[in-house]
């Protein structure tokens, strides 16, 4: 027999062995009770197989004409605020939509790497910043005019290589019953403060954190910038990996102040009208007032019945049944002309964003460098 | 070795003596590419990368401090497993402890729930509106954060000590106590007893379990990144989503898998040889006498904290969410099993050519082979994943972001298990079964078959069962190269805990607690009866 071997892995093998067995005891006797349940959980794992097999498939018959059946799309948006129109779409056209979720920085880096190859065809971003730096290096194609002209002009690339969705305002969610309304500032600049310390919670890898960044650097400058950042983390700002995980915090008392999108909290009050938490919006003009857009890309390599069904999703997404869906469902601000907003949230026009140019935001790696610099990302 | 073996006759006859090497070698071969594959491929890319960036992650204050922190926690939470499962292992072994193999089993039983599954139900559980902390508000008191670095240390400890306890116990098993007992009759207190007469059997199981838990840590990443402690394994993580070269993930990759190989050389060389095997002719089995009620207070306390926690916090969000089953349950337990079953196949069938030239062979190639393998084992799965999808993606993009590249990933994490497995029950195969069968006329391929195969069964069914239970708890490979638009039960535990979804988190959760315990339980039925 091999002497008990001290390597590491060598044992996992003693361990779970006993060392008086004996093997040829073992081959006179009967199946094992182990034998029989491993024969029993392997028929079990082969059941599993066609189960597989058939829930996957659609379930509609397709009229899909000359669009492909499936095609494959990244989100930057979270999977509970996207899946359920994605979901319409399938049942609707019966085009597969495969959808890999992940943060908007990630799946953005995730494209530069595959280019050609990336099986994805559609980029669903989270802001705009993230599609323009896309577009800036070459990987996107223009949308079809017709879809094109569904938004205003400000919230569309104007080389037509992206469409805005729906609008999102950034704001600052409180704690209700911490937090009283006149003791938030007007700027989010004024948090980086003692008075805040540790009181206040963000997400710096989320998409729409470091758009708001990028606005930041380019209303104020790389170096406030930076300063501000530096502070925030001298200041013990929390980090959440998304924006929900923020406003559950807020909601629950673990932090008073959380730098979100504004439509989450109004998610969370749908669920429980008690949620002791509100939104406030930053002053006119304010870098923390960015009125950011998700938006969709075409991306440049895809080609024939996969572009199709691409554009047909892309056409879904403006359509007014997907566009009140948005205001309705997710409290964010439909994009597409002639669809009413949200209810009981004041109107697009109504918000005095700062003066910058959606594309301008294009500059997702300068921002990603400036939050490793700061350590505000590892 | 004096006596004809599989692999001596193998050379005989030419013809089929090359075929014969082929089919064992190789599938080694296939092997020792993979897992190697990964490491290489993340050479290339971080010599590609520019200089500068190379150099200067390197070289950065934090990068050190990194280190320090990732070693930190390793060491700490590795030194606490091991003074647990001496502990458990001695309590476990006393003759006056009741429900011994109840014990057991509940002291085991953590090895189903993944570090990550602990830290969810554990931040389900202290959240303000679970169970626990629930309760803690309710009394005025604020419920402890489990973010940072006890936190962090606290989890893993309590969801990896089994991987040291196996070990332990079952040379704690071996020992003989008669050196204990003599050392008793000549005057020594029990404890310098134990250290003279029974510690001696128990340094190199206690180092290697140590070993094996301090490699788990260090390439841990979704408990920390849960409990947001910067490892290693979460920087790289955050480096691939963050920055648009990755180049920087490539070199801090290489960095962990440096400290991986060094962890591995020093244990090689520094641990403590074991005695020659000995029959034990008195089984060790202390007396507690009095310390028996402080014994089953600690170790049923500690099962409370591996498992009635957890369970409670599962079931409490369950019951938050209501019985509405959602669609992709169905979807996602079907991928989870799949891909474990498949893993499991291609596992055992490459576990067997390779412990046929493991254990019958002989020379430097067979030993380096091994070593190919543990270091597969060894590597973090976020360093696989990257290696494996930068290589599918320039190379053979026909498979990039498809099945067949994460069922790779399974293989090179986890073929370490099965080959384990086989290895020791071929080993318990004595070559006088074969020798008959060849004097009684049988060719070496009718013996493999005939005679070899079926006693190997039970090891290969095993090992399969071990591989796919890691292949469903697994998640940071997973998360890498799943195919768009796919989902495991471990990938969707994770999505929901991040966005604080613990009441849709919950369910993904019990289920992969309930299929990694039957699995376990499949693995533990050949443990011998106390």
């Amino acid at each position: 027999m091999e002497g008990a071997s001290t390597h590491p892995f060598a044992l996992l093998e003693n361990g779970c062995h006993s060392r008086h067995r004996d093997v040829t005891a073992l081959s006179m006797t009967r199946p094992s009770p182990l034998a029989s349940a491993s024969k029993l959980t392997l028929v079990a794992l082969l059941l599993a197989l066609p189960l597989a097999c058939s829930k996957g498939a659609p379930t509609d018959g397709a009229e899909a004409g000359s669009a492909a059946k499936a095609i494959t799309i990244y989100s930057g948006r979270a999977e509970p605020l996207v899946a359920p129109v994605l979901e319409r779409f399938q049942k609707e056209t019966g085009i597969t939509v495969k959808v890999r979720y992940g943060d908007t920085a990630a799946l953005t880096a995730l494209l530069l790497e595959e280019r050609e190859r990336s099986p994805a065809v559609l980029f669903f971003a989270q802001d705009a910043g993230a599609l323009g730096a896309l577009e800036s290096k070459d990987l996107l194609a223009p949308l079809p005019a017709d879809l094109l002209v569904r938004v205003g002009p400000a919230y569309r690339a104007p080389s037509g290589q992206w469409v805005g969705i729906s609008g999102r305002v950034r704001t600052l969610v409180y704690n209700t019953d911490k937090v009283k309304p006149e003791e938030l500032p007007g700027s989010i600049l004024e948090l980086a403060d003692e008075k805040w310390a540790g009181r206040v919670g963000w997400a710096p890898t989320n998409g729409s954190f470091q758009a708001f960044v990028t606005g930041v650097r380019l209303l104020h400058g790389d170096e406030l910038a930076g300063e501000w950042l530096m502070a925030m983390n001298k200041y013990g700002a929390k980090d959440y990996p998304k924006n929900g995980a923020i406003v559950q915090a807020v909601g629950a008392g673990e932090i008073d102040v959380g730098l979100v999108n504004h439509y989450y909290l109004h998610r969370a009050l749908a669920e429980d009208p008690g949620f002791p938490a509100r939104n406030h919006y930053a002053a006119p003009k304010d870098a923390g007032a960015l009125v950011n857009v998700s938006g969709l890309a075409l991306l440049r390599h895809a080609e024939g019945p996969e572009r199709e069904a691409a554009v047909k999703l892309a056409s879904y997404l403006l359509s007014p049944e997907a566009q009140s869906y948005f205001a309705k469902e997710t409290f964010e601000y439909p994009l597409a002309r002639d669809v009413s907003g949200p209810e009981g949230l004041p109107a697009l026009e109504t918000l005095r964003p700062p003066e910058l140019d959606l594309g301008k935001l294009s500059d997702l790696e300068g921002t990603l460098t400036l939050l490793r610099k700061t350590k505000v990302l590892p | 070795m004096a006596h004809p073996t599989v692999a001596d006759d193998v050379s005989e006859k030419s013809s089929s003596a090359l075929v014969s090497r082929l089919a064992l070698w190789g599938p080694a071969l296939v092997v020792v590419a993979l897992s190697l594959l990964p490491v290489l491929y993340l050479f290339a890319r971080a010599a590609l990368a520019e200089p500068g960036v190379a150099l200067d992650l390197l070289t950065r204050p934090s990068t050190f401090e990194l280190l320090v922190r990732s070693l930190g926690l390793a060491l700490v939470v590795s030194v606490s497993s091991v003074a647990l499962s001496l502990l458990l292992a001695l309590v476990t072994a006393a003759s006056d402890m009741p429900m011994r193999r109840l014990l057991v089993v509940l002291t085991v039983a953590p090895l189903a729930v993944p570090c990550y599954v602990g830290a969810s139900a554990y931040l389900a559980a202290l959240s303000p509106r679970g169970p626990v902390g629930g309760l803690l508000v309710a009394l005025g008191l604020t419920p402890p954060s489990l973010h940072g670095f006890f936190g962090a240390a606290f989890v893993l400890t309590l969801f990896s000590f089994p991987l040291a306890f196996l070990p332990i116990r079952a040379a704690l098993r071996r020992a003989d106590a008669s050196p204990f007992e003599a050392a008793r009759v000549l005057g020594a207190g029990p404890l310098r007893a134990f250290i003279v007469g029974i510690w001696p059997a128990l340094a190199p199981a206690s180092f290697a379990g140590g070993t094996l838990v301090l490699l788990y840590a260090l390439a841990e990443l979704g408990a920390v990144a849960l409990l947001r402690f910067d490892t290693f394994s979460r920087v790289i993580f955050i480096q691939l989503t963050s920055a648009f070269d990755r180049s920087g993930a490539a070199v801090v990759s290489l960095l962990l898998v440096a400290c991986v190989v060094v962890v591995l050389v020093l244990a090689e060389l520094l641990g403590p040889r074991a005695a020659p095997a000995v029959d034990r002719s008195r089984p060790f089995a202390p007396r507690l006498r009095g310390l028996v009620l402080p014994a089953c207070a600690f170790s049923f306390g500690l099962s409370t904290l591996t498992l009635f926690i957890p369970a409670t916090a599962f079931l409490w969000w369950l019951r938050a969410r209501g019985s509405e089953l959602p669609s992709w349950l169905w979807r996602s337990l079907s991928v989870s099993l799949g891909a474990g079953l498949v893993a499991a196949l291609v596992c055992a069938a490459l576990s067997l050519p390779l412990a046929i030239l493991l254990v019958r062979g002989q020379g430097k190639a067979t030993r380096l082979l091994a070593r190919v393998v543990d270091v597969g084992f060894a590597l973090p799965g976020l360093v696989v994943a990257l290696g494996l999808s930068t290589f599918a993606l320039h190379a053979l993009p026909a498979v990039y972001g498809r099945f067949p590249v994460l069922l790779a990933g399974y293989v090179v994490l986890f073929l370490a298990l099965s080959l384990g497995s086989v290895r020791g029950v071929l080993a318990r195969v004595p070559t006088s079964l074969e020798e008959a069968a060849r004097v009684l006329g049988c060719s070496p391929r009718q013996t493999l078959w005939r005679v070899t195969l079926p006693l190997l069964v039970p090891g290969l069914v095993a090992g399969g069962a071990l591989v796919a239970l890691s292949v469903m708890k697994e998640l940071s490979l997973t998360l890498l190269l799943i195919p768009a638009g796919e989902s495991t039960l471990a990938t969707r535990l994770w999505a929901y805990t991040d966005e604080a979804m613990y009441a849709d988190a919950a369910l993904p959760g019990s289920l992969l607690v309930v299929v990694a315990a039957l699995g376990l339980a499949l693995v533990l039925r050949h443990e011998e009866a106390p």
